[in-house]
């Protein structure tokens, strides 16, 4: 776990991006904070406030006596949000970074161009 | 909450010194608290007053809504695994089980074989002949298979291995999440359990210094490392806790950090930020006053310092 | 009082020791006592008294002492409260007097149906009790083994509380006021009077009466003492 953020918070992104990449599919079962808090090795308590913050927002939803399941929709609202953040925490920081270096728009279109055809994962 | 312990103006005084000095605090039901503090900061004092086992000066202590002290109704519910705790000459690992499943109420005995197994502790051995790691493993192994509703962790790794106190903390977990207690975890090692512990008791000579929840103690402290104006721009108005410099270089670690606008500013003078961990923050609050090395004599330095 | 059984059981894994220990050592002495007697064996000297049961209670009081000191750490880390501690303390004392007792009560009989172990050598026997009905001998036996236990008791929560310092400051604090009530009675000459008083009381009561009493004060102080005492 990172320093800088609250576990709780952590832990609900770990499950957003597993709804995301599609490992966590719409009405799956979500492992229980138990389990979450004996793997991640945190304190149970701090997993449930993970859980109940997605809870909250309708991304999970809880079945009485059962546990947790990921919300009809939960996959096209996250990755929604996640695209508003994208600008602010990527975006935003690229450039930056690039005005510091001195590397222009052109430049900097070309690097992420040929850097995505490196990796075989073209945007296009 | 429900609070098990709760203790108000708790001072304990050795003569001169006075071990604890009017501390005040709530424990809560099912939680796992992390008791930290430099060795002599009060903390085995604090968990011996707290478990009937020393009298504290002055001050009110409550557990279980009644005061601890010769309590057979409280200390029933309570188990304290001391790092230094004695037993008897003659006694094998099997007689500390034996005594341990007649006097605890929850004691687990299948429990209590499973973690014996898993740390290697050999049952037909004298206490006195074990090694200090086993003795720590004999007393984590009684705290756990114990399952009292208040248990208490004094430094409980002496001498473990790092495979050994990963065993302890797993199982402790795994335990907790199906036998919910009130778990006191007393340690030096910070960055092992700040995952662990749901919340933190920070003492230092003798004083609580910090009680909160350990999740929003992540990130409170910042480590801002950039170029001397640029870092003092970074922290006016901010607590600063200590200062390094390297050459034109300065790391300030600044408390209360992040703020909202903190990050943006921090581009913005180009200062390199880097949350501090539990451990390095309980490092930097509870540093003693150290002499001043001649470096930091510089005029910057005095003003940073006021 | 289910929960004083427990506590008393805190004991069990060292009783081999104890009884190995009290009992081996009282045989050592008796051993060298039956050489003694033996080698200076005399048939025209009737029955020679060794006072050898004062071997059996020094290792008595060192075995109550060094059993407080070692379990009662032990016990409050196992959340035991200082009372019930000395509650079961003071009733193993009991239970151990009474069982001594009937040890010696036994080893009398066989003492007396062995002329004495053939040499004239009275070792378990007590003085004055010779016609004494078998309750009242078990009381001569089990009281002064009751204050000699208490005695060690007393020793051990003396240690708990103040250390070895502690000890020994009491010690010598006690041989200091026994001194001193030696030097008052022999300088008001009442050595006479008290010698009457004690030919007054019948054995029972000098072994089996009083005694009780003095039990009774160093039980009182053992539990003052150890309602305070940290591990």
């Amino acid at each position: 776990m990172d320093n800088d953020r609250p576990i709780f918070l952590q832990i609900a992104e770990l499950i957003e991006n597993s709804i995301i990449d599609g490992s966590l599919v719409e009405e799956a079962q979500v492992p229980s904070t138990n389990e979450l808090a004996a793997f991640h090795r945190i304190n149970p308590a701090t997993a449930a406030k993970g859980v109940n913050q997605l809870v909250s927002e309708g991304t999970l939803y809880k079945r009485r006596g059962i546990g947790m399941f990921v919300a009809g929709g939960a996959r096209a609202r996250l990755r929604e949000r996640r695209r508003d953040r994208f600008t602010e925490q990527y975006v935003g920081p690229l450039l930056a970074e690039a005005r510091k270096l001195g590397i222009g728009h052109d430049e900097l279109m070309k690097m992420i161009d040929s850097f995505g055809a490196v990796v075989g994962r073209d945007l296009g | 909450m429900t609070a098990v312990v709760t203790a108000h103006g708790l001072t304990k005084r050795f003569g001169d010194v006075t071990a604890l000095d009017d501390v005040s605090f709530a424990l809560a039901e099912h939680t796992i608290y992390g008791l930290l503090g430099p060795n002599g900061a009060g903390k085995t004092t604090l968990m011996q007053i707290l478990t009937g086992q020393a009298f504290a000066s002055s001050g009110n202590v409550s557990v279980f809504d009644a005061p601890p002290v010769e309590n057979p109704a409280v200390l029933s519910k309570v188990c304290f695994v001391r790092e230094s705790q004695r037993y008897p000459h003659v006694y094998t690992v099997r007689h500390v089980f034996h005594t341990a499943r007649r006097l605890f109420a929850n004691w687990d005995d299948t429990f209590a074989h499973g973690l014996a197994a898993d740390f290697q502790l050999p049952a037909g051995r004298l206490v006195r002949g074990l090694s200090r790691g086993m003795l720590s493993a004999l007393g984590v192994t009684v705290g756990l298979a114990a399952r009292a509703p208040l248990t208490f962790f004094d430094e409980p790794y002496l001498g473990l291995d790092p495979a050994a106190r990963q065993l302890f903390y797993d199982r402790l977990l795994a335990d907790y999440a199906g036998h919910p207690r009130t778990v006191v975890l007393s340690t030096h090692l910070i960055d092992e359990v700040s995952d662990l512990v749901e919340r933190v008791l920070l003492i230092d000579r003798g004083r609580l210094v910090l009680d909160e929840d350990a999740d929003d103690l992540r990130g409170r402290a910042v480590a801002a490392t950039g170029r001397a104006e640029a870092v003092d721009g970074f922290a006016a108005g901010r607590t600063e806790l200590h200062r390094e410099r390297l050459s034109g270089l300065v790391r300030s670690t600044i408390l209360d950090g992040l703020g909202p606008h903190a990050k943006a500013l921090a581009q913005t003078l180009n200062v390199e930020l880097e949350p501090l961990s539990l451990q390095q923050l309980v490092v930097r609050l509870t540093a003693p006053p150290t002499t001043v090395p001649p470096t930091t004599t510089a005029p910057a330095d005095r003003e940073a310092a006021r | 009082m289910n929960r004083i059984r427990q506590v008393v059981r805190l004991q069990m894994p060292a009783w081999p020791q104890i009884v190995g220990w009290t009992w081996g050592m009282t045989a050592v002495a008796f051993g060298i006592n039956l050489l003694s007697v033996m080698a200076n064996y005399d048939p025209g000297d009737g029955v020679t008294n060794t006072g050898g049961l004062v071997s059996l209670c020094g290792v008595a009081i060192g075995m109550a002492t060094v059993s407080v000191t070692q379990i009662f750490p032990y016990a409050l880390g196992m959340s035991v409260t200082r009372r019930e501690f000395y509650l079961a303390w003071s009733l193993l004392a009991v239970v151990q007097s009474v069982v001594y007792a009937l040890v010696l009560c036994l080893l009398r009989a066989v003492e007396q149906a062995t002329g004495y172990w053939g040499w004239g050598m009275r070792f378990f026997g007590l003085p004055f009790m010779d016609d004494a009905n078998p309750v009242l001998l078990l009381l001569g036996y089990a009281v002064p083994m009751l204050v000699v236990t208490h005695l060690g008791i007393l020793l051990g929560t003396l240690y708990l509380r103040w250390g070895t310092t502690g000890v020994l400051a009491s010690l010598t604090l006690t041989f200091t006021a026994l001194g001193l009530a030696a030097t008052l009675i022999t300088w008001t000459r009442q050595w006479d009077a008290i010698g009457r008083w004690l030919l007054d009381q019948s054995p029972t009561a000098l072994l089996a009466g009083w005694p009780v009493l003095v039990a009774a004060a160093f039980a009182v102080g053992g539990y003052r003492l150890i309602r305070r005492a940290t591990a």
